[in-house]
């Protein structure tokens, strides 16, 4: 009885904080509810029995995307740019019609929500799929996890295409900053020995609960993507502590970190094409491709996520941030 | 069974208390207080987790508590260093 | 119930108790430096006390140490950030009444 109360209380406060997440006008009131939203998408994950989302939503909605929302909010161009939404909201010809636009989009909220609707009413009621296959595969694909046997074996594709959304966007953030390293971004000119202790107990066990994560993954709920995200934390962590982070690689580090992972799925495709087929690997070596493959991908994700919070906080273009992030605040 | 029902029991009391919370984002009235709110579902979650773990029977449960644990105080780290750096603390003219 | 459970039930109602403290504390205390006991305080004896019981519910050592380290990275984080939020109120207070001199 009372976990039924669990679900319905969790999906009503859910949908309740999303629509105040969205209509909030306040910036700062906004990220903080998204970041309780975060929280509580992962407990939803978690009633759902699906541990390796609930780890993801943890480590990158909770942690990480709160982290990315604040300190891309307190750069010039998130405040001029909420400056011009409002602004933009209360003249030309919205000024005739006020509101239109939140009337335009709750009217194609409500017909996608009716669609989804049709979908959930016309799916058969017995579960069509993949499942029983996969599952009758699953010694052939050198892992004993449902989920890292499919990300990492069966739909590896998928899983290198990702990797790749992931370098797409790392290369959005140098191309915003002109550069090829983040070594002009902003970085803490003041250490706070209070951070620098935190850093200190965090960092080591940082890494230690990442290769746990990365090593459980064969087994059991975890994976690579969950534990690079934690060593990007890490690496945010060290930066704000006023250590250099991953602003101090240089060009070629970076880029190699950047691209490791999906230089490392290229290349193992290529051999799989000796065999017959893009991405096959023959059964016998299956689990240390595997390995191997998620170890760039801990190292690609860490790189990566952590490069996205570098460049969040720098203004873009001209070389006066370079400058800035040199010469020390005279006021303080 | 009784158990069953005592954790489930627990968790939607935790729930309710991290809804409790959410009232203190609203209010502020500084954005220090919304940010102790959010350290406050870091807590509270952390707590969630590990009673489901217990109730659901899934071990896995306690290493997304771990991760909570571990990050709980890096969103209020970023709010502090987004105020105090020296991008934010220049007087430019605004409006 | 066993024993065991009713030691566990106990430790975990005696950490409710103290989450809902910190609940009510951060609804009703006055001022930002107040609400960080509320928060910082309360809260992670709650979620000390709901670790130790369940620890005795899940009866392994294994379980048992990861509850405690668990306990312990809250504890950092929290006290950590306890120092950073009052230090930013303190700020801001001064802030405040910098303007109001002026």
């Amino acid at each position: 009885m009372l976990e039924h109360g669990v679900d319905i209380v969790l999906a009503g406060s859910i949908a309740v904080v999303a629509w105040r997440v969205l209509l909030e006008p306040q910036l700062f009131r906004s990220m903080v509810l998204f970041i309780a939203m975060g929280l509580m998408l992962s407990l939803a994950w978690v009633r759902l029995a699906a541990p390796d989302i609930a780890l993801a939503e943890a480590a990158i909605g909770a942690g990480l995307t709160g982290i990315l929302l604040i300190r891309a909010a307190q750069t010039e161009a998130a405040q001029e740019a909420a400056a011009a939404a409002r602004e933009a909201a209360t003249s030309g010809w919205r000024r005739w019609f006020p509101g239109a636009g939140r009337i335009v989009s709750a009217a194609a909220a409500l017909a996608f929500a009716a669609v989804l609707l049709v979908a959930v009413i016309d799916l058969p009621g017995e579960p069509i799929g993949l499942t029983e296959a996969a599952a009758t595969e699953m010694e052939a694909s050198g892992v004993e996890h449902p989920v890292t046997s499919v990300l990492l074996n069966f739909r590896a594709y998928d899983t290198w295409l990702e990797v790749g959304v992931l370098l797409l966007a790392a290369m959005g953030v140098l191309a915003i900053h002109r550069t090829y390293n983040l070594r002009s971004t902003r970085s803490e000119e003041h250490t706070m020995l209070v951070l620098t202790w935190l850093a200190r107990i965090i960092l080591p066990l940082a890494v230690l609960i990442a290769g746990y994560l990365y090593w459980s993954g064969t087994h059991q709920p975890g994976g690579a993507f969950q534990a690079g995200a934690i060593l990007a934390a890490a690496l945010v962590l060290m930066q704000l502590a006023g250590f250099r982070g991953v602003s101090g690689l240089s060009t070629l580090w970076l880029g190699a970190g950047l691209m490791l992972s999906f230089a490392a799925f290229l290349a193992v495709g290529f051999i799989g094409t000796f065999e017959g087929e893009f991405l096959r690997y023959r059964h016998a070596t299956g689990e240390l491709i595997i390995l191997a493959l998620e170890l760039t991908i801990v190292v690609s994700t860490a790189v990566t996520l952590a490069a996205l919070f570098a460049g969040a906080g720098s203004q873009s273009g001209d070389d006066s941030d370079a400058v800035r992030a040199r010469t020390p605040p005279e006021s303080l | 069974m009784v158990m069953s029902v005592f954790l489930y029991g627990l968790a939607l009391f935790l729930i309710l208390n991290l809804i409790a919370g959410l009232v203190r984002v609203l209010r502020g009235p500084t954005d220090a207080d919304r940010m102790l709110a959010a350290q406050l579902f870091g807590t509270t979650g952390v707590g969630i987790l590990l009673v489901l773990a217990e109730a659901q029977g899934l071990a896995a449960l306690r290493d997304v508590a771990l991760v909570f644990a571990l990050l709980a105080a890096l969103a209020t780290v970023a709010f502090v260093r987004a105020r105090r750096g020296p991008g934010s603390s220049e007087g430019e003219a605004g409006g | 119930m066993t024993p065991a459970e009713v030691i566990a039930a106990a430790f975990a109602v005696t950490g409710g108790i103290f989450y809902l403290a910190g609940t009510v504390g951060i609804l009703r205390f006055p001022d930002v430096q107040s609400r960080l006991h509320a928060v910082t305080k309360a809260d992670n004896l709650g979620l000390g006390f709901l670790a130790v019981g369940l620890a005795v519910l899940a009866g392994t050592a294994e379980v048992a140490a990861k509850l405690l380290f668990i306990w312990f990275l809250a504890l950092a984080g929290s006290a950590t950030a306890c120092q950073l939020i009052a230090n930013a109120s303190v700020d801001d207070d001064v802030t405040e009444r910098e303007q109001a001199d002026a």
